[in-house]
């Protein structure tokens, strides 16, 4: 992290702390982090800034032991894959966990964390992290943020969200390997 | 216009714990009877990767949550502290970013030790009652220092809460007033550039807090005419279990009136964090139509009470973000050496 310079840090701020992401109004397709183009519409891309609700469920994980140089603090630390609710991937740390909840499959939501700091005297940087969602957690945000839906709030049902097994998880995962072997277009989701 | 009230209220509490009996094993005391003297028994801290602003941004979040008013109508971003994490950067800054708040805000950070979320609240209502903004967002929250088997260890948290002060029929409750009581009082500073805050022992009890307490709180029943015992709640500030529980003594206040705000006994002190989260725990049992005392305290020393009253809009928004005791049970314990890498008072690249 401290080798990120501040303009660079700044322009990151906005994807990074409301987990806002590109949505191509064109195929549907939704991505994380936001990119220029369309991967699948191209010259026909119509995409516009998208902010995920912060829900997802953990697609792997591994425990770190044996940090980089910036991250000893905090080893050992999970790390995860973890499934936007809305499709994308997107590698971060799982936190306020004590390692043996965690499973594929498991439901996460976003937190805002510190993800690092340029030396004492530097800036700090924050970010989005995930934790695995408690019942108690009951709302978020979802929404565009320049589209024509503006930010909604939303409830959000837990028991649906606990209801999907390891083994659908497994299932899904097989089912993008058959689809992206076959070269068959994802329906509506995309893997950002 | 008439009352300015609160739209909304959000609170968040780290998970992790440190029992005063790990604490006092560390420094050769005896941890029992301290835990019994400070009415304590463990004390949040913050994770690694949390601070005060990180704290801010998860209350502020859960207010918006409760209020899910638009955050375009937010017209000023004030949060109060003694652990800001920047000495000239506003912690604002970040949680307008992080709330989707519109760049035409009034920004500032402030600081009054353990008052000044309240501090801040005041500023916001000041703001909202001449018009000059729509809703404000007040923040109080802390990832309280302590010096090294320093009597403040046993008690320094971590925690915040955070209000979005407005006007008009959605609001959760009433303030019905506020009254503040300042003095200079030198019980407990931190000079710049320092990390650890010094204190003036006993010194910080009678002259300092309890004079203050009872001051604003005396100044704000003589101003709106009240009495205490037409409150149904009371919240004061915490800096331990025994403070509170005097302050309520001494103004005829029984001891089961502020109990819902007496979380400081599984959580310790949350410094500018401890009236703010004592005010929402309270929100998440009222009922419409109780009304609630608060007077916070910040050494240096000011109070600042406030008399609120509860409105039926609270019943359905408190259920749309957790609750202060769903933070307070959700944790894990850690020991001092944990601790001491989580306080990084333990230095690692």
């Amino acid at each position: 992290m401290s080798d990120q310079s501040v303009p660079m840090l700044w322009r990151r701020i906005r994807h990074r702390y409301n987990l806002v992401g590109r949505h191509c109004r064109t195929c549907d397709s939704k991505y994380f982090p936001p990119i220029p183009l369309c991967r699948k519409c191209r010259r026909k891309s119509d995409l516009v800034d998208f902010q995920f609700s912060g829900l997802g469920k953990i697609y792997s994980y591994t425990i770190v032991r044996d940090p980089p140089k910036g991250f000893k603090a905090l080893a050992p630390y999970a790390i995860a894959m973890v499934r936007l609710d809305e499709g994308p991937l997107v590698l971060s740390q799982i936190v306020d966990t004590d390692f043996e909840e965690l499973k594929i499959g498991l439901s996460v939501h976003v937190v805002f964390r510190r993800i690092g700091d340029a030396g004492r005297t530097g800036v700090l940087h924050y970010s989005y992290k995930f934790k695995p969602l408690r019942k108690y957690v009951t709302g978020y945000v979802i929404g565009t943020v320049d589209g024509e839906e503006g930010v909604q709030h939303i409830q959000v049902p837990v028991e649906e969200r606990e209801r999907t097994s390891v083994r659908r998880t497994i299932e899904e995962a097989g089912e993008a390997v058959r689809r992206r072997k076959s070269k068959e277009p994802a329906d509506e989701k995309s893997d950002g | 216009m008439k009352h300015v009230g609160i739209l909304g209220f959000g609170g968040y509490v780290p998970k992790y714990r440190i029992s005063v009996e790990e604490i006092a094993r560390v420094w050769g005391k005896d941890g029992k009877a301290i835990s019994r003297g400070l009415n304590l028994e463990e004390k949040s801290v913050p994770g690694l990767d949390e601070d005060t602003t990180t704290i801010s941004v998860e209350a502020a979040r859960n207010a918006l949550k409760c209020a899910q008013i638009d955050p375009e109508r937010i017209g000023a971003i004030f949060v109060g502290s003694e652990s800001h994490v920047y000495a000239t950067k506003p912690t604002g800054t970040v949680v307008a970013e992080a709330i989707n708040a519109p760049n035409s805000i009034q920004c500032a950070d402030f600081s009054f030790a353990c008052k000044a979320g309240t501090a801040a609240i005041q500023v916001c209502i000041g703001l909202v009652k001449s018009k000059e903004i729509d809703v404000g967002l007040a923040i109080g929250a802390d990832t309280a220092q302590s010096k090294p088997g320093d009597a403040l260890e046993y008690a320094a948290a971590a925690g915040g809460a955070a209000f979005l002060l407005g006007t008009g029929k959605d609001c959760i409750a009433k303030i019905e007033g506020t009254y503040s009581y300042t003095s200079d009082t030198p019980d407990f500073w931190r000079r710049e550039g320092t990390d650890f805050p010094e204190h003036g022992s006993r010194f910080t009890g009678k002259p300092a807090y309890f004079r203050h307490v009872h001051q604003a709180a005396l100044g704000l029943l003589e101003k709106l005419k009240t009495k205490a015992d037409e409150y149904d709640w009371a919240v004061f500030h915490s800096p331990n279990g025994k403070f509170p529980r005097r302050a309520a003594k001494a103004l005829g206040i029984p001891e089961e009136k502020i109990k819902p705000s007496l979380i400081v006994d599984r959580i310790g002190n949350t410094y500018a964090g401890s009236s703010p989260l004592g005010l929402a725990a309270t929100f998440d049992i009222a009922k419409p139509g109780d009304r609630i005392l608060m007077v916070s305290y910040g050494s240096g020393a000011g109070s600042d009470a406030f008399s609120i009253e509860v409105l039926p809009p609270l019943l359905e928004t408190r259920e749309r973000m957790p609750k202060i005791e769903d933070y307070i049970q959700d944790k894990i314990s850690i020991d001092y050496a944990t601790y001491a890498k989580h306080r990084r008072t333990i230095k690692v690249e």
